[in-house]
């Protein structure tokens, strides 16, 4: 399976190459196109993160209950993929280590990659939009979208990221939901940063630079209410 | 200080790396992320209230300043999904639309003007933003930012004005003729009239609102 990144951050497609009987796991709803040697299913996974437990755990994660899968049934199949908002995706190649994905991050992986709800502790219940994380493991692409572009930050001791800007972390690190450094819990409201995550270990960060909600925050007031 | 804006032009964001004791003031909740040895503090005074009320902005800003020996970095977004671009503000100070500050360095002052009637029926509302002294700021938009030299008068479309100096005049008018305005959709317009320059944004956040109105359903 080969990845490749189209278009610039704000409007990035994936184009991914599968070799004969290779199958790449999707996101209900995001495939945009693809060629007629792939068979389409719809899948809840079996086996770990799987099944329909697995299926409402994903729905507790931000994510589709179903699964697509798309298999290739002769060599050279190629499938595009791209989330519903504009902006980045990244590719990240899984060799056995653990990511942990905000919940509405995950956009597609390959078959042998295994996609479970990864349980944060109560923190995250202020460290993001979701409670529940996802915890990806085995090996194989898995490719994460954004809103914002994406940009990685290698983290060797401490750093410092807004709730709400985190795509995923290595299992490496972890994280505790604190206050920015200097500021009281009242200041920190009042400016506008609130909670902030605060992470310790070695490993790489990915931090998407807009948040959907604030986004969200700047249009939605001037529309109707429903 | 030094800086870098990435991701131009759709989700363009500041990265800046301050030396030991250096300072940025940032716009409230526009921190993405940064490095430990920062510390931040909230300063609020009356002029936020105003700005809070009359300027489209928050009533607090942020001050990261650098309290380690090293050099750290902070990573600075607008909320909206624009351009950004810095500007070095002198004492022409520079007026600004309301939600298009971003950042700037300690010594720019963020003041507040009488506008006008004619920005008020303008949709810019009756108080303007004024940026004075000396330093760097940053400024954001909805889509691209272009800048203009206004040879005397020049005509904007209404919430497409980001910047502009404060001599520069600003007078509502139709676009055409009263009928003429109607039918060709361009309704009320903003004649200024001034040679200094002025900052355009590609797309106006009420495009936007007016595009998605009709879909809340």
């Amino acid at each position: 399976m080969q990845v490749e990144l189209l278009h610039s951050t704000d409007s990035r497609i994936a184009k991914v190459l599968l070799d004969r009987d290779e199958a790449l796991i999707a996101q209900a709803g995001c495939m945009v196109a693809m060629s007629e040697n792939i068979g389409v299913e719809t899948t809840l996974r079996q086996g770990k993160g799987g099944g329909v437990l697995g299926g409402l755990k994903r729905l507790l994660g931000g994510e589709s209950l179903f699964l697509s899968v798309f298999q290739a049934v002769r060599s050279e199949a190629e499938i595009f993929i791209a989330p519903h908002l504009l902006g980045d995706i990244l590719v990240y190649e899984m060799t056995n280590q653990e990511l942990v994905v905000q919940a509405g991050s995950y956009l597609a992986c390959a078959d042998s990659v295994d996609v479970d709800l990864g349980w944060q502790g109560f923190k995250s219940m202020f460290a993001g939009e979701s409670l529940f994380w996802l915890s990806i493991s085995g090996r194989g692409s898995v490719i994460l979208n954004s809103f914002g572009a994406i940009y990685e930050i290698d983290v060797n001791g401490e750093y410092i990221v807004d709730t709400g800007n985190i795509v995923a972390f290595e299992k490496s690190l972890n994280f505790t939901v604190t206050k920015p450094p200097g500021s009281s819990w009242i200041s920190t409201f009042l400016g506008g940063e609130g909670f902030i995550c605060r992470f310790k270990g070695r490993g790489k960060l990915y931090c998407q630079t807009h948040s959907p909600r604030n986004f969200g925050l700047e249009i939605g007031p001037k529309l109707p209410p429903r | 200080m030094d800086y870098d804006i990435r991701f131009k032009p759709a989700f363009a964001t500041l990265f800046l790396t301050l030396q030991p004791g250096e300072t940025i003031v940032a716009e409230s909740g526009a921190m993405v992320s940064m490095d430990t040895g920062l510390t931040m503090t909230t300063t609020f005074d009356w002029r936020g209230i105003l700005r809070a009320f009359f300027g489209g902005e928050s009533a607090f800003l942020n001050h990261f300043k650098n309290t380690s020996t090293k050099s750290q970095t902070i990573v600075i977004a607008p909320s909206n999904i624009g351009d950004l671009i810095c500007v070095d503000i002198d004492d022409r100070g520079l007026c600004l639309q309301g939600g298009g500050f971003i950042a700037c360095t300690p010594g720019v002052n963020l003041g507040l003007e009488w506008a006008g009637w004619s920005s008020f029926f303008g949709g810019e509302g009756l108080f303007r933003l004024k940026l004075t002294g000396k330093g760097k700021a940053f400024i954001g938009c909805y889509g691209g930012i272009s800048e203009q030299q206004i040879p005397g008068t020049f005509v904007v479309d209404t919430g497409h004005l980001v910047a502009y100096y404060p001599g520069t005049k600003i007078k509502i008018k139709f676009a055409g003729s009263f009928i003429g305005s109607i039918k060709s959709g361009e309704g009320l317009v903003m004649e200024l009239s001034g040679t200094g320059k002025i900052y355009l944004q590609s797309r106006s956040v009420d495009g936007l609102v007016n595009f998605l109105r009709p879909k809340c359903r």
